[in-house]
């Protein structure tokens, strides 16, 4: 209640702060098109028509221009390629100015600006980084989980030796302390964490943005350590068709298909198609366990997009369908094997999301809009003698209204949201069942004065079945002292409800007793308090020129200090695999540089290096460093383009060096001398390189190694010999198991006309 | 966790002394200025015939692709194309890239070829409307 009216203060005290301005001149200028919304027009030269006094446009549109009397009242908006326009002023008066685009003279603006492929966003309050589909190309990038290797933030890598499930890492911690989204809608989450990076096809990715530290209240409260939004191909803009396989020395293949097309003037829509192959089950390292499973997974996605820019209605659905197959183990199927163990690991999966907008036509800064999402998840795996089947069916809404307080410096963002999630899982003889019910509310206001500064200040309010009031302030601060020079501040606190099981399904291929110790008698899933976590962060970005040529230093530090979280200690015994509730202290401190820069001309080179301490306090041995989790990573990448005219046949070329420092081990102490490991792993390089040759526009096609070094972790199974034997592990997994991978494959594209 | 305090504050020293570069750099030589080999670069303007922001874009990265060369902007209204360089860019290779595109310059003439390789909304001579 104490956070309502709070809202409804600041509400009315920035509304009376507002109204009482200036009467200097302020207001939007926006392009109208004849398909998508209104696009903000940046650059707009401004001007008294009398004095020729004058200001531009910023990136959302906006203007501000101060008058005088020698100013008189003819405001004259020029911009390339159209006629400019003069407007009569009346003093106070927000004004909208639209230029339609079909005055615009040149018919189309090309801005010839070289883009880097991964660039740091210089406007955005949050630290975004905005990888390309371009960028993606520079590596193999079958999915999701491979669309990191050219990218020092995130960092992926494989849970265990069996089932193929992949984790990222961010900020130090785990993936699930991100929020993964797709378009802005739910994406990975839920039951589909262990293996949902494999899901979304590498292809059929438009560019993926990821921002570190406590990310915006508008898409929910579980954001931690940041966001990772995956933007697919667009049916109304971008490559109109594309063919893409892919094929490996293990056999893998792979093939994407994507296609829109313009239905009517408003409709328009697209298919997106992808198969991958795994046909054999290889054992490069003799241990009698494939490497990675073999299997296949087929998924479909049919995209809508309505645009009517008359009524300023926009609607969107996308409908996703998926089937993944995987069978790991031994590679034999021959009864010569006296203890024969196998995974079969299956998936099923459909996801809906629509969202539905207006833009109110006389007042291009206003929209109302809406997100629904529904998705049904269903989960089995046979390990060895476990057994596992989950089941999630959740539905999401979101209504949220944007608009101004008087002039566009003040913005806001206010809306409910509704989540609910039905969770029932099985393993072995134990059951698990629960529903979230969660209805919230949220508030965001953007404070931006001028290019300098801008302040956001966000708060959420969700009421939990389960857990009671959630509530999540974030807060960021964006300051740019200079042209080339952001400063970033930010903080806030998020939650996420624990699903241990599915979380550590790859822990299910070892001999380990799982012991969920959470509070007994209590209405809690599992007994398990939720994850809750602050976050700070600080960065500093710098943008420079040398010889022509633009580069851009970025340095960050950022903490996340739980208050709450569920520990999966493997320490205990490597017998068993303990969950309970944090009693303690548990942090994640990481510190990253970055440089980027076009050594040469056509050469660019990105370098980064990252300092890692994420310690969690452990039952019974205190505060220690988590497990996996290498105290620092270096990372160099260069990719050279022999041509930057790109219309015609030209070679990229692009190679990674990965350096992992060393990682903490799980105690094996207690095993028998042939079963333990060290305590540590060992720091290792890992080099990945591609060649593209691009034919012509449309067609091109690549050849790469991954793990050019051949480096593999050894042994990767312990006690590989006797499957069901106390001391058999395949979860301890800190580097990579299979050596150099050969691959190549060809993009068929037809491009928009320009 | 000394060694890792210790290497953070190397870090950041190390970068501290990174970060000078660029700023060492702007305040000589200002947001749009090219830095400290600025003094030898060459600065040169062909007249290139074109229509629109196509044109732009293939004759900007074609004079790009010339050995030497470090800047190329053309201005459609006047069609002047402005080419910065080093000492040993050559006018008229660029004038012979181009001509290779299909552009002609004061100092070439276009190749057949390469002007009929242009798309339709580029080929100057057919009429095409200037924008």
């Amino acid at each position: 209640m104490r956070t309502i009216i709070i809202l409804c203060l600041a509400f009315f005290f920035l509304k009376r702060e507002a109204s009482g301005q200036d009467i200097a001149t302020r207001g939007v200028v926006v392009e109208e098109i004849e398909e998508g919304k209104p696009i903000p027009l940046e650059s707009v030269q401004v001007y008294w028509l009398k004095s020729k006094h004058n200001t531009t446009t910023d990136s959302t549109g906006y203007f501000f221009i101060a008058r005088s009397p020698e100013d008189g009242n003819q405001l004259v908006f020029a911009y390339l390629g159209y006629e400019p326009d003069t407007v009569t002023i009346e003093d106070g008066k927000f004004i909208s100015i639209a230029f339609q685009e079909k005055d615009n003279l040149l018919g189309e603006i090309v801005v010839s600006h070289k883009k880097r492929s991964t660039e740091v966003s210089f406007l955005d309050p949050l630290l975004l980084q905005n990888i390309s589909k371009e960028e993606l190309f520079k590596a193999a990038c079958c999915n999701l989980s491979e669309s990191f290797e050219t990218n020092a933030t995130v960092d992926v890598s494989f849970t265990d030796a069996i089932t193929g499930a992949k984790e990222i890492q961010m900020l130090g911690l785990s993936g699930k302390y991100s929020l993964i989204s797709q378009e802005q809608s739910p994406g990975v989450s839920g039951l589909a964490i262990p293996y949902g990076l494999l899901y979304t096809p590498g292809a059929w990715i438009e560019s993926i943005q990821i921002s570190k530290g406590a990310g915006s209240v508008i898409q929910g409260y579980e954001s931690m350590t940041g966001q990772i939004n995956v933007e697919l191909r667009k049916p109304n803009t971008g490559d109109k068709f594309l063919l893409n396989g892919f094929f490996n020395e293990s056999y893998r293949s792979e093939l994407n298909l994507f296609k829109r097309v313009q239905v009517s003037p408003v409709f328009s829509t697209a298919l997106f198609g992808h198969y991958s192959l795994y046909p054999k089950k290889l054992d490069r390292n003799d241990d009698g366990f494939a490497d990675t499973p073999k299997g296949n997974l087929i998924t479909l996605d049919n995209r809508w997009d309505y645009h009517n820019e008359k009524s300023g209605v926009e609607a969107q659905l996308n409908v996703q369908w998926l089937q993944d197959r995987k069978q790991g183990g031994h590679v034999s199927n021959t009864s010569d094997i006296p203890e024969p163990y196998y995974a079969n690991i299956n998936a099923d999966r459909i996801q809906v999301a629509g969202k539905l907008g207006y833009v109110f036509p006389n007042k291009k800064y206003a929209s109302l809009g809406s997100q629904w999402g529904y998705t049904h998840h269903r989960q089995t795996a046979t390990i060895g003698n476990n057994e596992y089947i989950g089941r999630q069916t959740s539905f999401s809404g979101n209504w949220l209204f944007q608009s101004i307080f008087s002039d566009t410096r003040h913005q806001y963002f206010a809306g409910f949201s509704f989540r609910y999630n039905d969770y029932q899982e099985h393993l072995n003889l134990d059951q698990y069942a629960f529903k979230e019910i969660v209805p919230g509310a949220f508030f965001e206001y953007s404070y931006k004065p001028d290019e300098k500064f801008t302040f956001v200040a966000g708060i959420r309010a969700d009421r939990h079945n389960l857990y009671g009031w959630l509530f999540n302030p974030r807060l960021h601060l964006r300051y740019a002292p200079t042209e080339n020079t952001v400063i970033r501040i930010s903080g806030g606190s998020g939650m996420r409800t624990p699903l241990p099981i599915a979380e550590n399904l790859g822990s299910l291929a070892s001999s380990r007793e799982w012991k969920i110790d959470g509070e007994t008698n209590s209405n809690k899933p599992y007994g398990l308090n939720m994850e809750k976590a602050w976050n700070f962060g600080a960065s500093l970005t710098q943008e420079f020129k040398l010889d022509y040529r633009s580069g851009v230093v970025s340095v960050d530090f950022f903490r996340t200090e739980f208050t709450d979280r569920s520990i999966v200690d493997l320490d205990i015994s490597p017998q068993q695999l303990w969950i309970y509730n944090l009693d303690g202290k548990s942090y994640a401190n990481t510190f990253q540089a970055e440089l980027q820069y076009e050594v040469v001309k056509r050469l660019d080179a990105k370098v980064a290096y990252k300092l890692q301490d994420s310690r969690i306090t452990y039952r019974d041995a205190g505060l220690r460093k988590q497990i996996f989790t290498p105290s620092s990573r270096f990372f160099a990448n260069l990719s050279y383009v022999s041509s930057v005219a790109t219309y015609k046949g030209h070679w990229r070329v692009s190679v990674t060096g990965h350096f992992t420092g060393e990682q903490r081990i799980p105690d094996t102490d207690s095993n028998p001398s042939a079963f333990q490991l060290p305590d540590h792993s060992l720091g290792f390089w890992l080099f990945n390189g591609q060649l593209t040759r691009v034919f012509n526009k449309n067609f091109e096609m690549y050849v790469g190694a991954e793990n050019i070094n051949n480096f593999k972790q050894s042994p990767v199974i312990i006690d590989a010999d006797h499957p069901y034997s106390q001391y058999f592990d395949s979860g301890l997994i800190w580097g990579p198991i299979f050596g150099r991978e050969w691959y190549l494959g060809f993009r068929y594209t037809i491009r928009q006309d320009r | 966790m000394k060694s890792i305090t210790k290497n953070i504050f190397s870090s950041v020293l190390s970068l501290m002394l990174l970060m000078g570069l660029p700023a060492i750099s702007s305040a000589q030589s200002g947001t749009t200025a090219p830095g400290p080999s600025a003094k030898t670069d060459v600065t040169i303007t062909l007249l290139v015939p074109g229509v629109c922001g196509m044109c732009k874009d293939r004759i900007e990265s074609t004079a790009m692709d010339v050995s030497g060369v470090k800047k190329a902007e053309w201005d459609q209204k006047t069609d002047s194309l402005v080419v910065v360089g080093s000492a040993k860019m050559d006018k008229q290779k660029v004038a012979d890239a181009l001509a290779k595109a299909g552009y002609r310059s004061d100092l070439a003439k276009a190749d057949p070829k390469g002007y009929s390789k242009l798309p339709g909304c580029c080929k100057y001579d057919s009429g095409a409307k200037k924008e």
